[in-house]
């Protein structure tokens, strides 16, 4: 083998060892800041990235980690200096919320969650109380219960369940 | 000629026969201009390269789940299999919802939402013991629905 073909091998290898940026990589998510990761990735060429942006599956869903897990980094127009996490693997939320446009987020409601009410007013008792002696008379009057009136949600979805 | 120097030419060679031309297996950032009839976008890319897409279909995380996405999202479009005419939408940047639905189409309820008991509008037979003695007779509520609102909830889902 020439001199050239060496060269021309070698240099086909190094080509070859380079991080392919159109892939996707393995990583452990290090740290956690809102919508950003510090992640070490499996793939030692990749190494270590800082400030990572979270792309997830759903527009307006935004997360807390509880435990942290693995995701893979992928790179926006295959440009190392723009990595993103997205694909989870193993880890739990802390909490998570679906934002829309409604303002405020307020925790989803549940079968077997508590609601309140207060009861109405003008509630109008009528009645005929029987003494232990003599005769009965009758009663009347308004009645108010300042207990509160207790339910439970009763039914709710199928197939989300929180 | 030197091996390195020889490697910068090959590489200058490979960038100048492939490196600008866009690369349709990448993901490439894109702003949501509006949402048609049928859940797919008009978007326009950061990358001038890919400029304005119509029709992008939404790839989402979770089936059987759809959105209505508001204008101005940020979304990376990628391309099914590195080909230009099949752009798909995926992997977002929070915010950008203004709809999302798993399946059914009746809104979840959230704590502060109001709920509404229905009570008995006729007299309700009622019977008691006091200190006087017992009575029997009837309770009439007004018939006007009694409103109240959800008390608790998940501690880690939450809903706008």
């Amino acid at each position: 083998m020439d001199r050239l073909s060496l060269a021309l091998g070698s240099v086909l290898r190094s080509l070859l060892r380079r991080v392919d940026y159109t892939a996707t990589y393995r990583a452990r998510v290090i740290a956690a800041r809102g919508a950003y990761v510090d992640v070490r990735c499996d793939e030692a060429r990749v190494g270590d990235l800082v400030d990572v942006p979270l792309k997830l599956g759903i527009p307006g869903v935004a997360f807390t980690f509880d435990a942290l897990g693995a995701v893979l980094i992928a790179f926006e127009a295959a440009d190392p200096r723009r990595p993103y996490a997205t694909l989870f693997d193993g880890g739990s939320f802390g909490t998570l919320t679906l934002m829309g446009e409604d303002g405020a987020a307020k925790s989803l409601a549940r079968v077997g969650d508590v609601a309140l009410a207060a009861w109405p007013n003008g509630m109008v008792l009528q009645a005929t109380l029987t003494p232990p002696s003599g005769s009965p008379y009758p009663i009347a009057g308004a009645i108010s219960i300042n207990e509160p009136l207790v339910g439970v949600v009763a039914a709710g979805s199928g197939s989300v369940k929180g | 000629m030197s091996l390195e120097r020889l490697k910068a030419s090959l590489a200058k060679t490979v960038d100048a026969l492939v490196g600008r031309r866009l690369d349709y297996l990448a993901f490439y950032e894109a702003r949501v201009i509006a949402q048609n009839g049928d859940g797919s976008l008009e978007l326009r890319a950061e990358d001038a390269r890919v400029g304005d897409l119509s029709h992008v279909a939404i790839r989402l995380g979770i089936p059987g789940v759809t959105v209505v996405t508001t204008p101005g999202a940020r979304v990376l479009v990628g391309f099914e299999g590195g080909d230009p005419q099949r752009p798909i939408a995926s992997f977002w940047s929070a915010g950008g919802l203004k709809e999302l639905r798993f399946g059914g189409a009746a809104g979840v309820a959230r704590v502060g939402d109001p709920v509404q008991f229905t009570l008995p509008g006729a007299p309700i037979p009622i019977t008691g013991v006091t200190p006087a003695g017992p009575f029997v007779g009837t309770l009439t509520i007004p018939p006007t629905p009694v409103k109240g609102k959800i008390t608790t909830g998940s501690a880690k889902v939450k809903a706008g």
